[in-house]
């Protein structure tokens, strides 16, 4: 004797959100990971927007379509004055081919970001992270640390460290 | 007024151990003889008025601290551990008065007397409220959630009675083995309280100097058997021996690693010396003890008493120590729920009573086995409210 | 065909259902979820750990190679959304549907619409019961009235009494359940994008913040403070301002603890905050004469170039909010706070050379060079706030809630309330009254005591059944 359908009808389903459960929870990532974890290899660039210190507003998400270099620093860090040049030099030499140089300097005085600018003749965006909340967005530890984002605003890749011109050149053909 | 309440707190202590005192001698002058039944009886007459005198007074002790410290005495380790010394009373009286079970008070009551001896380790004095815990929640969460644990402990008590008289029909080796490892734990807590407490008294204070992880300088109150990395003997002293005779081992990297394993080590000592002696006078395994103390009763109503701590405990526990708590923790922190080892513990704990209270339905589960679930509630409460402070830290780590 | 029954083995579905349904399932399905909740406490979660290594380097360090690869391959570091505990919540989630309807319906009809008139055999062998002599031409008057004191609702049918109470005490588990299913609801809730937000942002006084994730800003209206006597923060709280995507202030309000503000279903909260130096006012002072020339103010997070202090210029060179000397023994800062100001002026007296001097505000005593005509004295340092909020959202919420309330309510019902229930008929010349309970048998037998001695006290002396310890 059969249960009545019901029951049954419960059973199937019950079994059938099993299968889907299991597949789900097995294969598909954490969505809360990025949440809290951080920002994973493969996954969306978290958006966020900054001003830069004459007022002009960027937005991450209004940068999509192009490849974006996102280079957080501080005037105090020695490595990131050192590898500054770098990103000036490819700065110069791909943004016709689509790629953006965005420095976010963490949360100084207006005098500093354009000191530091002036004396190494950077031409790019440099945008003040007030309060540093973009840096804790992108759990940023160690300074400098680059962030290399594809033209959807896929991360494809990070470099904590100074950086060479040979390593960038890498690095910038995963996103252009 | 706060002066006022340690008074009226040392009082009911000293109620609660009368209490207790005056409910083992009747159990002993039972078994001793029938003649002394009528002696034995009056006694648990007497204890069972100590009983509530310790309650009504440990309850204005609570109200004058209130009243002195201008917040809500739950607050600290010491305020919570003796409200729920209290709670623990408070549902004895109040489970004696439904059941004629005279017995119950021996190993109800000094379990009471224990919590709130451990209670009176901690330190005592009113300390302003961190902005976190200003809320008309604090007292909500905390007060039902000890009122919940106060009844599982008396269930504990009654659960731990039933094993001990349904011991001769055929119990396992393991059983046998839990009940006396029970004493011994038992033991070991009464030595801590009585270490801890008696170097309080005695102002003891040792400082070591330390070069592992934590603190540069530890600060022990008891005397340092065991001593951070770096400390050599002769740092400190006790009754002329010098101190420390060993080092805490390095991969231990706790911050008070050093001074936690002191205090097991000790405890453990002078617990195994109190078993020891208890053991020897007794002249049998303290089960056996335990099993002629509690021969005369009925063992279905004690598996009902046990049944019933629970039963009115866990919807109290429910609504203080998880609702309420998450709906606090929503409205200070934004999230009801982080799994946090505190929260996480108090979940465990609900989901074990949950799993007690099912287990009386199904066939075959409902008297021993669901004794010992009782019996291991009561020390994963335990756990929850001592052993997550002790080992793990976290949001909860202020309390 | 030999007449024996042959019971056909039940196919999937079936013993599914009856896996799920079964209450021994769901207890051992208890007592593993407590188990497997154990590990996530004493092993330290990804979220949880205060290091910047990934956790395929961090754990390996921790707790070893071997046991760290083990941690990390099981699942335990993230242990409450690892595979096998979503599984055994999944179970639960199950078990809770199918053993509720499993139970619902025979009971249902069991207690909301109860047989009045049973089989006498049925009544008599209830365990707990009491028989009087029938008088007049009402027997049951007596029974009635006295139940109907107590509460119950007494109907009498066929010659026949019926009397119950407490009927909302048997669905005490079914509310819990339905409670715990809307958590489970509220909580998986989350994983549906846009119902859940969690972030954190520090607003300094005076600035305006983008919240990440949505599409407003909060700008600070000054944080405030308040210290007990020992200096331990007694409470604090933002004054802030919400504004929209266009530029619109929509609200205006304060953050304090335990009390965060709402807005667009998102809540902020106040979490904590930092003080840095943040503005200094100070006075040029001739060196000679100790008299004050001008006073200006100088603001250490946003520092101007130049000054004019009275006939004085004063020109920053170079600015260290966090000031220490390096490896190389070069002025840096170690940080962007102000927590240790150091400044490299140029002063230009209004008819000398102009020279060149080190102030660091809050020690203006420090010199290292005390020939110069002027130097700077300090009058005042006021502290610039940074606020932190917790920026949460989360539109399950209101589930979880309901949910809480309903398991209270469930609880509750389910050990506070029983449900007790008497039947009677007349035999002989006597009312034969048979009684039973769900729970709480004793106090219930002391309620048929009662009035079994009230309406026969020679038969029924006061005494309850259970005796505690043998004479």
């Amino acid at each position: 004797m059969r249960y009545p359908r019901y029951k049954r009808v419960t059973s199937a389903i019950t079994l059938m959100l099993a299968a889907v459960w299991f597949g789900y929870v097995l294969l598909w990532p954490n969505p809360n990971a990025t949440a809290s974890g951080g920002v994973p290899m493969g996954g969306a660039a978290p958006d966020f927007e900054l001003k830069t210190v004459s007022g002009e507003t960027y937005r991450l998400s209004d940068l999509k379509g192009k490849a974006v270099l996102l280079n957080f620093f501080a005037t105090w860090c020695r490595y990131c004055e050192e590898e500054m040049p770098v990103l000036e030099e490819a700065w110069r030499a791909y943004q016709d081919q689509g790629l953006v140089v965005i420095g976010v300097d963490l949360d100084e005085a207006d005098l500093a970001v354009t000191a530091f600018q002036e004396e190494l003749g950077l031409t790019f965006p440099i945008l003040v992270d007030r309060g540093s909340n973009v840096a804790r967005l992108y759990q940023i530890v160690p300074l400098p640390t680059t962030y290399f984002i594809d033209r959807n605003g896929v991360v494809k890749g990070k470099w904590t460290g100074p950086i060479t011109a040979g390593q960038l050149q890498q690095a910038l053909e995963l996103i252009l | 007024m706060i002066q006022v309440s340690s008074y009226l707190f040392l009082g009911a202590f000293v109620a609660y151990v009368a209490a207790a005192i005056l409910y083992v001698t009747r159990l002993t002058l039972r078994r001793r003889d029938p003649r002394y039944f009528a002696l034995a009886d009056r006694l648990g007459g007497h204890g069972y008025k100590a009983a509530v005198a310790g309650v009504v007074l440990q309850g204005l002790a609570i109200i004058a601290r209130w009243i002195g410290s201008g917040q809500v005495p739950l607050a600290n380790m010491f305020e919570y551990m003796s409200f729920l010394g209290w709670s623990i009373m408070l549902f004895f009286v109040i489970l004696s008065a439904w059941y004629k079970l005279p017995g119950l008070g021996a190993f109800v009551a000094p379990v009471g007397v224990v919590v709130i001896a451990y209670a009176s380790v901690f330190p005592t004095e009113v300390r302003p409220l961190v902005p976190v815990l200003q809320s008309v929640w604090l007292p909500l969460h905390v007060s039902l959630a000890a009122m919940g644990e106060g009844a599982f402990a008396v269930s504990f008590g009654a659960a731990l009675m039933y094993l001990l008289r349904v011991r001769k029909e055929h119990s396992a080796r393991w059983e046998e083995a839990a009940l006396e490892f029970v004493f011994f734990c038992f033991a070991m807590l009464t030595g801590f309280c009585v270490l801890a407490l008696g170097f309080k008294l005695g102002g003891y204070s040792a400082q070591l100097v330390n070069m592992g992880a934590g603190a540069p300088v530890l600060e022990y109150t008891l005397p340092p058997f065991i001593g951070p990395v770096g400390s050599q003997p002769g740092d400190a002293s006790f009754l002329g021996l010098p101190l420390p005779l060993v080092n805490v081992p390095a991969w231990m990297r706790g911050a008070y690693a050093a001074k936690n394993l002191n205090t097991l080590v000790l405890s453990t000592l002078v617990g195994a010396i109190l078993y020891g002696l208890v053991r020897l006078i007794a002249g049998m395994p303290l089960r056996e003890l335990g099993s002629r103390a509690v021969g005369a009763m009925n063992p279905k109503l004690l598996d009902e008493v046990s049944y019933r701590g629970i039963a009115v405990g866990f919807p109290l526990f429910t609504l203080g120590g998880l609702v309420f708590a998450m709906i606090w923790a929503q409205k200070a922190w934004g999230r009801y729920w982080a799994w946090d080892p505190k929260e996480t513990w108090a979940l465990i704990t609900w989901l074990f009573y949950s799993g007690y209270l099912h287990m009386r339905i199904v066939r075959g589960w409902e008297g021993r086995p669901a004794a010992w679930v009782s019996a291991l509630g009561f020390v994963i409460v335990l756990f929850t409210l001592v052993g997550v402070n002790l080992l793990v830290s976290g949001l909860h780590s202020y309390v | 065909m030999d007449g024996q029954d042959v019971k056909p083995r039940k196919d999937l579905l079936d013993q599914t259902w009856d896996f799920f349904a079964s209450v021994r399932v769901a207890t051992v399905l208890l007592f593993l979820l407590a188990v497997a909740s154990i590990g996530g406490t004493l092993i330290e979660q990804e979220g949880m750990y205060a290091s910047s290594l990934p956790p395929e380097e961090y754990y390996p360090q921790r707790y070893g190679p071997v046991f760290g690869m083990l941690l990390l391959r099981s699942g335990m570091t993230h242990a409450y959304s690892s595979w096998w505990y979503q599984t055994l919540l999944f179970m639960i989630a199950a078990s809770l549907v199918i053993c509720s309807m499993e139970r619902f319906v025979p009971l249902w009809r069991a207690v909301q619409r109860p047989n009045p008139a049973p089989d006498k055999q049925f009544v008599r062998r209830l365990k707990m019961g009491f028989t009087f002599p029938a008088r007049g031409e009402t027997p049951y008057a007596g029974l009635a009235q006295a139940l109907r004191e107590r509460r119950y609702l007494v109907i009498e049918q066929d010659g026949r009494l019926y009397a119950d109470k407490g009927r909302w005490g048997r669905w005490g588990p079914y509310i819990t359940h339905i409670g715990l299913l809307l958590i489970l609801i509220g909580a998986g809730m989350r994983t549906v994008p846009g119902v859940y937000l969690e972030q954190f942002i520090w607003v300094r006084d005076g600035e305006i913040v983008r919240v990440p994730g949505s599409d407003f800003y909060v700008e600070s209206l000054g944080f405030e403070v308040e210290y007990y006597d020992t200096g331990e923060p007694k409470s604090y709280q933002t004054h802030i301002r919400v504004i929209d995507a266009g530029g619109n202030v929509v609200k205006t309000g304060t953050i304090a603890m335990n009390e965060p503000l709402a807005h667009n279903r998102v809540q902020l909260y106040q979490s904590s905050y930092y003080g840095e130096y943040g503005r200094a006012q100070v006075a040029l002072v001739d060196r000679q004469s100790g008299a004050e020339i001008a006073q200006f103010a100088l603001d250490l997070i946003q520092p101007q170039r130049e000054y004019a202090v009275g006939d004085y210029r004063v020109e920053l060179l170079a600015y260290y909010p966090d000031f220490t000397i390096d490896e190389t023994g070069k002025p840096t800062t170690q940080s962007s706070r102000v927590n240790n100001p150091g400044l490299v002026l140029q002063v230009t007296p209004p008819d000398a050379e102009p020279f060149t001097t080190w102030f660091f505000p809050l020690y203006p005593e420090m010199e290292f060079d005390e020939t110069t005509p002027v130097r700077f004295a300090t009058q005042s340092v006021t502290p610039v706030f940074t606020s932190g909020l917790q920026v949460k959202k989360d539109l399950g919420l209101p589930v979880i809630y309901v949910g809480l309330f309903v398991i209270s309510v469930g609880v509750f019902a389910n050990f506070y309330i029983a449900h007790r229930r008497y039947w009677a008929f007349t035999e002989d010349g006597q009312v034969i009254v048979g009684c039973w309970t769900n729970r709480n048998a004793g106090s219930f037998e002391r309620e048929i005591r009662q009035i079994a001695h009230h309406l026969d006290p020679e038969r029924y002396a006061f005494a309850s059944e259970m005796e505690g310890e043998e004479r």
